[in-house]
């Protein structure tokens, strides 16, 4: 058996073929049920709770959440499930208190920055909604090369080749049927891939268990090379510095991060605005805790699987390699889930999973193109180029799916990833992450905060930009030597806070604006 | 077996358990509510009387 090996065959790439033409005719059907823009962006705000459950499933199960968990799983074993704790316990909040989520779909607006304008002004939603593309784009840029690597590396295709092509190919189909279905077409493929994926996830699983065994699994949880205790900064895994610790202040930073997003995620928010009432909003939330506890838990199993299997288990004879491959970067760690996906589970099965994956791939990427296109064309171009009507704010949107997909194309192409997949989400993510809580927040439930404020706090969150792999290296060479990219994700929520409260206390409005809840919904498409 | 791995084991279980039950239960009702939804868009696009 060699590292590449898989059960992958023919079958398996017409089981793939078979679902992605399946989405190509769902998303010509879909069109049809396309009457306007509040059809297209936010699905007429018709979905009840079972629907936009399964939706906002799909969307937030994307494979880059699988590459990413089980990456951590691979290189930081179980202590990387205090991330599931962060994120299950800030929905359990969330669900059972409404706070901010509540106030913001009782408010009617269609995305974050037309908030923006109602409680503030229109400069602030225009700024707001340029925060925002930049992070989502910058957040999104490395969706297509994870996706692609976990379809070389299941298939056995040779990466440095196929690589680009797939990576074209998977863009140019999500652009296809969201240009062409909005929010209908995302909605209903959303639902099939929930399905799909949730099926899948179930029997990759068990596959992995059995994999390992419960003696095994005993067994390797009590080795002194498994990495359990988060609060442990020092990561004992024998990856050595490809295998980042956890540590206190890590789990400071994503607890920030993560609770932020939580409310506030734009793709996310898109489903809290698109359902028919606030209670459901509200009870939306309250449900996701289980989906997005498994989006994290079980891909870290899987990747816990892949470190029990190179190292331990039946490909123990395979770890040299494997280290040598990384070390060399021809392997990611992000690579490691699908050799070993591909090597337990058999051929058409396989497909299936593959599929379900290749799924997950495409509900993410719709609806964060979606999300973004939606934002540039409502909260950017029509404020500052005038009214609109109806069928060229839909061109708009669509015109704009294509130019963030071309973004996509190139920042995934060029961007060398250094770090871990997840590191970077939250670093991106903080760009927006950091300004929009403040703005928000302050916004619904503090009377004095103020338009100065808001530019203040959204341009705070710039700050986060830093925290990316070249921004920390010039902060350690010209300021700081002991800076982490931690620090400055901190700083970024700090800075944006003080932004607000400073701004708001210096320079006050000059009238007193009410509460979100108290203001008079916008009209939509104006 | 460490304290953390018990935890971190029974997360697991709980959770693969719990999606289980969440694909039963919100699978086939959600089918029915997008038949539902459609519905709907459909009824809201045509020219009104």
């Amino acid at each position: 058996m060699t590292l590449t090996d898989t059960n992958f065959t023919n079958l398996d790439w017409m089981i793939v073929a078979v679902y992605l033409s399946s989405s190509i005719v769902i998303g010509i059907w879909a069109n049809r049920y396309v009457g306007n823009l509040s059809d297209y962006l936010v699905a007429g705000r018709t979905l009840r709770i079972r629907l936009a459950l399964a939706t906002m499933t799909g969307t937030e199960l994307g494979l880059v959440t699988v590459m990413y968990s089980a990456e951590l799983g691979f290189t930081q074993h179980f202590a990387s499930l205090y991330l599931s704790v962060i994120e299950g316990g800030a929905l359990l909040i969330v669900g059972a208190t409404g706070i901010v989520v509540f106030k913001l779909r009782q408010s009617m607006v269609l995305t974050i920055p037309e908030y923006y304008e109602q409680r503030y002004a229109r400069g602030v939603r225009v700024l707001g909604g340029i925060m925002m593309v930049l992070a989502g784009v910058l957040n999104m840029g490395l969706f297509l090369k994870a996706g692609s690597e976990f379809l070389t590396s299941i298939s056995g295709l040779p990466e440095g080749i196929y690589l680009k092509w797939i990576m074209t190919g998977l863009l140019l189909l999500v652009l296809f049927y969201t240009v062409l279905g909005g929010m209908v077409s995302v909605v209903i493929t959303d639902l099939i891939q929930f399905l799909v994926l949730g099926v899948g996830m179930i029997i990759v699983s068990l596959y992995v268990l059995s994999s390992i065994g419960i003696d095994g699994l005993t067994a390797v949880t009590g080795g002194a090379d498994c990495y359990l205790n988060p609060l442990q900064a020092k990561n004992p895994s024998l990856l050595g510095d490809k295998s980042q610790g956890i540590g206190l202040l890590t789990i400071t930073v994503q607890a920030v991060v993560i609770s932020t997003a939580i409310m506030l995620w734009p793709a996310g928010a898109s489903r809290t605005l698109s359902v028919k009432s606030p209670e459901t909003a509200q009870k939306l939330y309250l449900y996701s805790t289980i989906p997005f506890l498994a989006r994290r838990a079980l891909p870290v199993f899987w990747g816990f699987g892949a470190y029990y299997f190179f190292f331990s288990g039946p490909g123990a004879h395979l770890s040299d390699a494997l280290l040598e491959a990384i070390d060399n970067d021809t392997i990611s760690t992000r690579s490691a889930m699908p050799l070993f996906l591909a090597k337990i589970i058999p051929s058409g099965l396989l497909g299936l999973v593959t599929a379900g994956m290749v799924a997950a791939f495409m509900s993410t990427h719709d609806s964060y193109l979606l999300c973004w296109s939606g934002v540039v064309t409502q909260d950017i171009i029509a404020p500052v180029f005038g009214p609109l009507n109806q069928r060229q704010r839909i061109l708009i949107t669509r015109i704009g799916i294509l130019i963030i997909g071309a973004l996509l194309l190139i920042w995934g192409l060029w961007y060398e990833l250094e770090g871990n997949l997840w590191g970077y989400m939250a670093i991106t993510g903080t760009i927006y992450l950091a300004g929009v809580l403040p703005v928000v927040v302050c916004g619904l439930y503090w009377k004095r905060a103020s338009v100065t404020g808001a530019y203040l706090s959204l341009l705070g969150g710039l700050v986060g930009i830093f925290g990316l792999e070249p921004g920390v290296r010039l902060l350690q060479r010209t300021l700081l030597p002991d800076v982490e990219s931690g620090h400055v994700t901190l700083l970024a929520f700090a800075v944006s806070l003080a932004g607000m409260l400073l701004g708001s206390l210096l320079f006050p409005d000059s009238r007193q604006r009410p509460p979100a809840a108290a203001v008079v919904p916008s009209q939509e498409g104006t | 077996m460490s304290i953390w791995a018990i935890i971190w084991l029974s997360l697991l279980g709980l959770t693969g358990l719990s999606f289980v039950i969440l694909l039963l239960v919100v699978g086939g009702g959600a089918v029915a509510e997008l038949k539902q939804t459609l519905q709907e868009l459909r009824d809201s696009s045509e020219p009104q009387d």
